[in-house]
């Protein structure tokens, strides 16, 4: 059996276990396994895998569930019947078909509305605003649940791209954490992430624009299992742990972070010194704060950049205020998200 | 002979004002959608109050209900959201281990929440290698991430069809494949982990990329 057929018939085999096959399928994998004793030992490998999980029984819920549910819904039925308005009842003093508004009632619909638009105007961009972050850490928690499964498949290792492995890679590269692919050619730091997209580890490519700051992700008319990279950087609205340096591997107790909203340092993936009086990722208003997704899979907003393991600057690598090009994470401890 | 209705006549029959028909439904899928919420939560209390409240959804929205769509789908979907809920809920209040001590005087006869929780498992009839088994795995599935989790739970403890998971959870039928297949992988690795003596080969659900496409064979 050779290795590229494993896969497919590991398939059977699940599915075969949960009735799934369909009756061809099904005396297909039946006549392998009476032909072929490789197979025969890989499905008994299988089948072994699979015999613990049955070990898990629950118990049924109590006798009162189903009644407890039921009174609930009479008690629900009783306060608002449904399907029935008692506004839209025919008759004396019902619904007669057609609105009547006087001129009066029109003005004073239109002063009230003019006066919630002047009070609750200002406060509504705040409001949107907070709305906008809240939706960037949901965006990041996507991506923190599309890396778990990635690092699941890669034995703890985080997306890493290596330029000069051909052009669209097939699979998940076979890099274990802590370890350099076979080239020592680096993509740009955002391609790995892109590995996320172009295995469709995240629901929707969207994720990876910040409400606050991105354009669509993959462009009308484009498809993202054709693409290998951001079809422009500008893109990707968020920055990641330089893969140039020690990567840690993904872990449900590390705090360390690894991806926040867009690193202020780099302005159109150019490095800046950083003005003193800006600290905060550039993405949200005002620069009031940044959205960090944490090795754990964790992602919330903080509105200072020290959030890294022991009060590290995650703009930063080590305490370095330059960047040529090649600086890194400066140790274990150290965060360093770059473009 | 009589014909059994289908959930989707029961419903059309609830709202066309028949008195019991919601019952039916409701005593038809309580069991496994409590079975299904409380692999998911771990909790048999929250279990049932997430079951009412699913019900209590679905007995809210019937009218909305598009009678060209399945009804058991439609149903677990907002189990599975209500679930997801009470998960994301629970993940935001502080809460001490189950077995932090609550009472006692610390020279014995001290009680820990553990013991106050009635067991949300099959009674393990006096087996007690049984119940050790049980117990193992339970915390070794506890430990799939929540993603493939609740793939391995529809898919494989409730053996719903995969079109249906992928209906239930929006997401394409090789998605379903692909994290059913990690799934398995994840929980034999921890599994293995956590019981000295080897159980089976995890290796032979060894990961593998997540192209869809890569899998070509019909059902």
């Amino acid at each position: 059996m050779r290795d590229d057929e494993i896969m497919p018939l590991d398939d059977w085999i699940l599915d075969d276990h949960l009735d799934q096959l369909s009756e061809v399928d099904r005396g297909r994998l039946h006549a392998l396994m009476r032909d072929d004793p490789e197979f025969a030992a890989r499905h008994r490998r299988c089948q072994s895998v699979l015999e613990p999980l049955d070990a898990w029984t629950t118990a049924p819920p109590s006798a009162g569930m189903v009644e407890k549910i039921l009174d609930a819904i009479a008690e629900e039925e009783d306060a608002a019947p449904v399907g029935r308005d008692p506004n839209f009842a025919t008759g004396s003093g019902g619904y007669s078909g057609q609105p009547r508004f006087s001129l009066r009632d029109l003005i004073a619909v239109a002063a009230v509305i003019a006066f919630f638009f002047g009070v609750l105007g200002p406060s509504m961009t705040v409001v949107r605003e907070r709305s906008r972050r809240a939706r960037c850490a949901a965006n990041l928690g996507e991506i923190g649940r599309g890396l778990a499964f990635y690092a699941q498949a890669n034995s703890g290792a985080l997306p890493l791209y290596a330029a000069g492995q051909g052009a669209i890679p097939t699979s998940f590269l076979p890099v274990s954490a802590g370890v350099s692919p076979p080239t020592a050619t680096y993509a740009p730091n955002r391609r790995h992430l892109f590995l996320l997209v172009r295995f469709r580890l995240v629901r929707d490519p969207q994720v990876f624009a910040c409400p606050s700051d991105g354009e669509p992700i993959i462009p009308p008319g484009r498809a993202a299992g054709a693409l290998d990279d951001w079809v422009e950087r500008g893109r990707c609205s968020y920055d990641s742990i330089n893969a140039s340096g020690p990567v840690p591997a993904f872990s449900y107790r590390s705090s360390q972070p690894y991806m926040a909203d867009a690193n202020p340092m780099f302005v159109g993936g150019r490095f800046h010194r950083i003005d003193p009086g800006v600290t905060n990722s550039r993405n949200h208003r005002r620069g009031a704060g940044q959205n960090v997704l944490f090795l754990d899979g964790s992602a919330d907003w903080h509105t200072t950049p020290n959030v890294g393991l022991k009060g590290d600057n995650i703009w930063q690598a080590g305490s370095l205020m330059e960047y040529e090009g090649t600086e890194t994470q400066q140790s274990a401890d150290d965060t360093f998200l770059v473009p | 002979m009589v014909k059994t209705p289908t959930d989707e006549q029961l419903l059309a029959d609830h709202l066309a004002g028949r008195p019991d028909a919601f019952e039916l439904v409701v005593r038809r899928h309580s069991t496994e959608l409590f079975r299904f919420v409380l692999r998911f939560t771990g909790n048999s209390v929250a279990a049932e109050d997430v079951v009412q409240e699913t019900f209590l959804q679905v007995h809210q929205s019937a009218v909305s209900f598009d009678p060209q769509r399945r009804f058991k789908p439609w149903l677990f979907t907002i189990g599975a959201n209500k679930a997801r809920d009470w998960l994301r809920t629970r993940s935001r209040r502080s809460e001490l281990p189950l077995d932090a001590q609550i009472d006692g005087d610390g020279e014995g006869g001290e009680r820990s929440f553990r013991d106050l929780l009635m067991s949300d498992e099959a009674d393990p009839g006096g087996d007690m290698e049984v119940e050790e088994r049980r117990r193992i795995v339970r915390g070794a599935v506890e430990e799939v991430p929540l993603m493939l989790r609740e793939v391995l739970v529809l898919a494989y403890y409730h053996r719903i069809p995969y079109k249906d998971v992928a209906e239930i959870l929006h997401i394409p039928v090789g998605t379903v494949k692909s994290r059913l297949h990690a799934a398995v992988g994840y929980f034999a690795k921890v599994y293995r982990e956590r019981t000295s003596e080897s159980h089976g080969d995890p290796d032979a659900w060894a990961s593998r990329d997540g192209d869809d496409s890569a899998r070509g064979r019909g059902q």
